[in-house]
């Protein structure tokens, strides 16, 4: 049973993050997203503090604080004073992990929160903390909060669908159009800081990332259309979740590193097969005019 | 020419871009049902001046109308065809995919594609002789060809006015014959094409209409008119230098065009 | 805050012979990361430093699989390893297919550290003792360093400066202008994997001090800050150098003074503040400076349009008159409170001379600048209706904004372009001082 929950709570992950993640690595953000899994972390902690406990909303609201925190950085850096985009990002996060970190360490004692947790998550504790329904166990916590946010982001992606569409691929087309670009880019971010913030838990900061863009780039290497894309995403995701287990179980290391590291032979077994094809394909090729 | 016979008016229209001008107070009213040029250096804010009448760029001084009216109770009869490198062209998607973003401001969040829609994106794609092509990865798609796309979701607006950046780049001799041919016969519809183009040798003769300009505007009237010697060396001849000095300056000491 | 200050001293006077070890590995490494991170910023490759820290890791582990032991050296080389592999790859994917650069970023530095995050929980499950303190590398301990390691760092570090001083030049011309550089016989693929490599061995002996994640941080923030400060190559690697140098001293002061804080973040904490109040204040770009620019702009703005004011009433009345408050607003069309702000500017100046119950005039001087404005003003009035084709009905706008901005050089030159006009396009005269 413990192998069920883990296995789909990582896939539920893995579903949430397909979906944005083929927009964001479409639209050039995938460091956005990087940024924004390491900069929630001051904001988690802090409502932990508060909070004395894990109810979810709380944390929620801090790890939107610190979302808009790291955007607002960003901007500033980036636009106010014209610091290169990438060095922007990469301050910016930085600087909101540190404090992050220190404030754990401040805040040690009194909260089970512990630095390694920050990083990969606890995903094999998934299946303890559960929740009941009267007398009866309905399953793990996480598993509720990350089902519940799944329907949300599908829900959301599908009403926007259209208009993530088309700024995602022609911006300068959508804003002739009258679509409001500023709007819909809000839209995605807030829907990117929400899945990080409920997958944080179980895969850590840098692991979400690891979902973030592994699955979608795989995706993209051998997709026609975008809806396909993002279908296919899912599918490397879930797979990457499964086989990431049992690699895991198999070598007696962490389940969400193992989990990364599958996203990794998927991209470059991938990655290898299109570059083996094309190169036959091209040796296929008479030579015209010989 | 009125204001209320033109298809697009600018008023004192100033862009700034890093605290400089990049439009510089454009100011014109160009007419209904022909075929109009855009003409100027590299960097002299053609595209910019584009931007800023589709309300992509918000102009800093000055408004622009379409058909007498604000650009937002008229969106719908016009279009707008980017220039073809600014969007990724490994973006997975078909070119019916692409040209049925052209329906997309009709049909609004949800609304399915009517067969009417299916349709006009079909007629789009044989306007522009891509029907073949309805279900290639645009990926795979030449230079050309990927003009004539952008082409065929402009036309599947059906709006009245067509404002084009640069679509004459990179493309081959044949795309460039069938464009021009189908600007033609949109004109010859009623339609107003407005062309964002850098060909010297070629202007004269695909525009009737011709806006020459170099940050400012140099002229603009019926093509035979405006296409002459002082202009082009007005409009090309090396900038205006005080004009420039002055624009490094108000950059310099972030000054601000307008205050109050 | 006393307690505080007595802390750092006692921190800087190595009373803890632990202390030293502290202070050198943290100035040293730091240090070369400041020095390295320059080429890292200017090269526009900020975000690969955050792939090579993520992907040493990996390398740590499978030293310490091989090595059965934890050796510095041998670690330090598996993280040299791992870390370029880690940038050969995304450069190579980048290259090589439709993926583009920030998203191979992001797949090379999570998959290659969550592969090392499953290999360092494998070693630590299978129960070897001497693993203890490798996780130390994910989040960095300073104080866990040694006189060894210290040593280690320097030789590294004096190897890094002598080949970076030698090789300067180079890397200036690549990070700048890598074609031109490649045009005028540079060995730039040479050059190119040298700063790559110098970077990747920088990563792996930082990591010690503050960690995988945070190690980025100190490649991008220090030459990031410095360079609010100057455009000078040389000038903003010294100042990056100095900056990430003092971060890691006031760093591991602090985690030594508050037991049980740790040294990374709060280096990082450090650094960041500098960049934050550089970003402010820094003399290139730095927003205090705007601030103080716009304040003189708008006082400038604020003079000149009210010593306007007084040209068209000298022209009618006799210059004697004094003219009260209430007149002025009325005649301007200004509000009394701007109005009232910009004649306490004038009087400053000694352009205007009177007070509010006997009412103001200009002064000789005062007549001279209200002239000249005007003159400014119907010059370019003239100018932009003449070279920008506009209506003479369409010209007043732009010219009430120009004419602050418009030097005596530009006056000059718009006259001698114009060829000394007399009247603006209004058909108004262009006042001159003399003729």
């Amino acid at each position: 049973m413990n192998d069920f929950w883990i296995i789909t709570t990582a896939s539920l992950v893995a579903l949430n993050t397909a979906i944005l993640g083929s927009f964001l690595i479409m639209r050039k953000m995938a460091m956005i997203g990087d940024a924004i899994s390491h900069a929630v972390l001051p904001g988690i902690v802090i409502a932990y503090f508060i909070s004395n406990s894990r109810a979810s909303f709380p944390i929620l609201v801090g790890a939107a604080v610190s979302g808009l925190v790291v955007t607002a950085l960003i901007q500033f850096f980036s636009k106010k004073v014209k610091l290169q985009n990438d060095a922007s990002i990469g301050i910016s996060y930085t600087f909101l992990f540190a404090i992050g970190i220190i404030l754990i360490s401040a805040f040690g004692t009194n909260v089970d929160l512990d630095q390694e947790c920050v990083l990969y998550g606890e995903i094999a504790y998934v299946p303890i903390d559960l929740i009941y329904w009267g007398n009866q166990s309905i399953g793990p916590r996480q598993f509720w909060i990350l089902f519940s946010t799944a329907i949300i982001i599908v829900t959301a992606v599908i009403i926007g669908f259209r208009k993530l569409v088309l700024t995602t691929f022609d911006e300068s087309f959508a804003a002739a159009l009258g679509i409001n670009i500023v709007f819909w880019q809000y839209y995605l971010m807030a829907s990117v800081s929400l899945t990080t913030v409920v997958s944080f838990e179980s895969v850590g900061a840098v692991l979400v990332i690891a979902f973030i863009s592994g699955p979608p780039a795989t995706a993209f290497l051998i997709t026609r259309s975008f809806k396909q894309m993002i279908m296919y995403a899912i599918g490397f995701g879930i797979s990457a979740s499964i086989l990431g287990y049992y690699t895991a179980v198999w070598l007696n290391g962490s389940i969400a590193g193992a989990m990364a590291a599958v996203i990794g032979l998927q991209f470059a077994l991938v990655f290898s097969i299109v570059k083996f094809r094309q190169r036959s394909r091209i040796q296929d090729i008479p030579v015209s005019g010989a | 020419m009125e204001a209320q016979d033109s298809s697009i008016e600018t008023h004192d229209l100033t862009v700034i871009y890093n605290k400089k001008p990049a439009i510089w107070n454009i100011d014109f009213l160009l007419p209904k049902g022909k075929i109009i040029g855009i003409m100027g250096p590299n960097g002299s804010g053609k595209s910019t001046l584009l931007k800023a009448i589709m309300g992509i760029t918000e102009p800093n001084i000055g408004y622009s109308k379409i058909f007498n009216k604000p650009l937002d109770e008229v969106r719908d009869r016009v279009s707008y065809v980017p220039q073809r490198q600014s969007v990724d062209w490994d973006f997975p998607a078909s070119v019916y995919d692409v040209v049925a973003m052209g329906r997309f401001a009709k049909l609004g969040l949800l609304k399915r594609l009517t067969e009417e829609d299916k349709h006009i994106i079909k007629d789009s794609l044989e306007k522009v002789k891509m029907a073949p092509f309805a279900n290639r990865q645009i990926s795979q798609l030449s230079g050309g060809q990927q003009q004539r796309v952008f082409l065929a979701r402009a036309i599947a607006q059906r709006a009245d006015l067509y404002l084009m950046d640069e679509p004459f780049v990179g493309v081959d001799a044949s795309t460039e014959e069938a464009i021009i041919n189908l600007l033609k016969s949109l004109r010859d519809e009623g339609k107003t094409l407005v062309v964002v183009h850098h060909d010297l040798h070629t202007a004269q003769h695909y525009f009737e209409w011709l806006v020459m300009m170099n940050t400012r505007l140099v002229a603009s009237g019926p093509a035979e008119e405006v296409f002459n010697e002082q202009v082009l060396t007005d409009t090309y001849g090396g900038t205006l230098t005080t004009l420039s000095k002055v624009a490094n300056l108000l950059q310099e000491k972030s000054f601000p065009m307008r205050h109050k | 805050m006393m307690n505080f200050l007595k802390e750092i001293l006692s921190f800087l006077s190595f009373s803890e012979p632990n202390v030293k070890v502290v202070f050198w590995g943290s100035l040293v490494l730091c240090g070369i990361s400041g020095l390295v991170g320059t080429f890292t910023l200017l090269r526009k490759r900020s975000l690969i430093g955050d792939v090579i820290s993520h992907s040493v890791l990996p390398g740590i582990a499978l030293a310490f699989i091989l090595g059965k032991q934890k050796n510095l050296i041998y670690l330090i080389i598996g993280a040299t390893i791992t870390g370029w592999i880690s940038t050969y790859l995304v450069d190579y994917i980048t290259r090589n297919s439709k993926i583009k650069n920030d998203t191979a970023i992001a797949l090379i530095l999570s998959v290659f550290f969550g592969t090392g995050v499953l290999l360092l929980t494998h070693i630590q499950h299978s129960g070897n003792a001497s693993q203890s303190g490798l996780d130390q590398f994910i989040f960095g301990r300073a104080s866990a360093m040694n006189m060894t390691d210290v040593w280690l760092f320097a030789g590294a570090g004096i190897i890094i400066i002598i080949s970076t001083a030698i090789l300067f030049r180079g890397y200036t011309l690549i990070s700048f202008d890598e074609g031109y550089a490649r045009a005028i016989g540079f060995p730039v693929e040479w050059l190119k994997l040298i700063l790559s490599i110098t970077t990747v061995i920088t990563v792996a002996m930082g990591v010690q001090a503050v960690g995988v994640v945070l190690m980025s941080a100190l490649l991008i923030t220090p030459s990031a800050a410095a360079r609010f400060w100057t455009n000078n190559i040389r000038v903003l690697t010294i100042l990056a150098v100095v900056f990430s140098a003092f971060s890691g001293v006031f760093g591991s002061a602090i985690s030594y003074t508050y037991q049980g804080m740790p040294t990374g973040p709060w280096i990082v904490v450090v650094v960041s503040l500098i960049a934050f109040i550089s970003a402010l204040t820094g003399s290139k770009t730095g927003l205090l400076k705007s601030l103080l620019l716009r304040r003189s702009n708008n006082r400038k703005i604020l003079k000149e349009n009210t010593i306007k004011i007084f040209y068209p009433l000298s022209l009618q009345g006799t210059p004697e008159k004094y003219y009260s408050l209430e007149e002025l607003s009325v005649a301007s069309d200004t509000p009394v409170k701007i109005l009232s702000k910009g004649l306490s500017v004038l009087k400053n100046d000694h352009l205007i001379e009177g007070n509010s119950s006997l009412g103001f005039r200009v002064t000789a001087e005062g007549r001279r600048e209200s002239r000249a404005i005007v003159r400014k003003h119907r010059l370019w009035e003239l100018y932009i209706s003449r070279f920008m084709n506009l209506q003479p009905d369409h010209v007043h706008d732009d010219a009430e904004g120009i004419e602050h901005v418009i030097t005596p050089e530009i006056e000059k030159e718009l006259e001698e372009e114009l060829n000394f006009p007399l009247l603006d396009p209004h058909e108004k005269e262009i006042p001159y001082d003399q003729l």
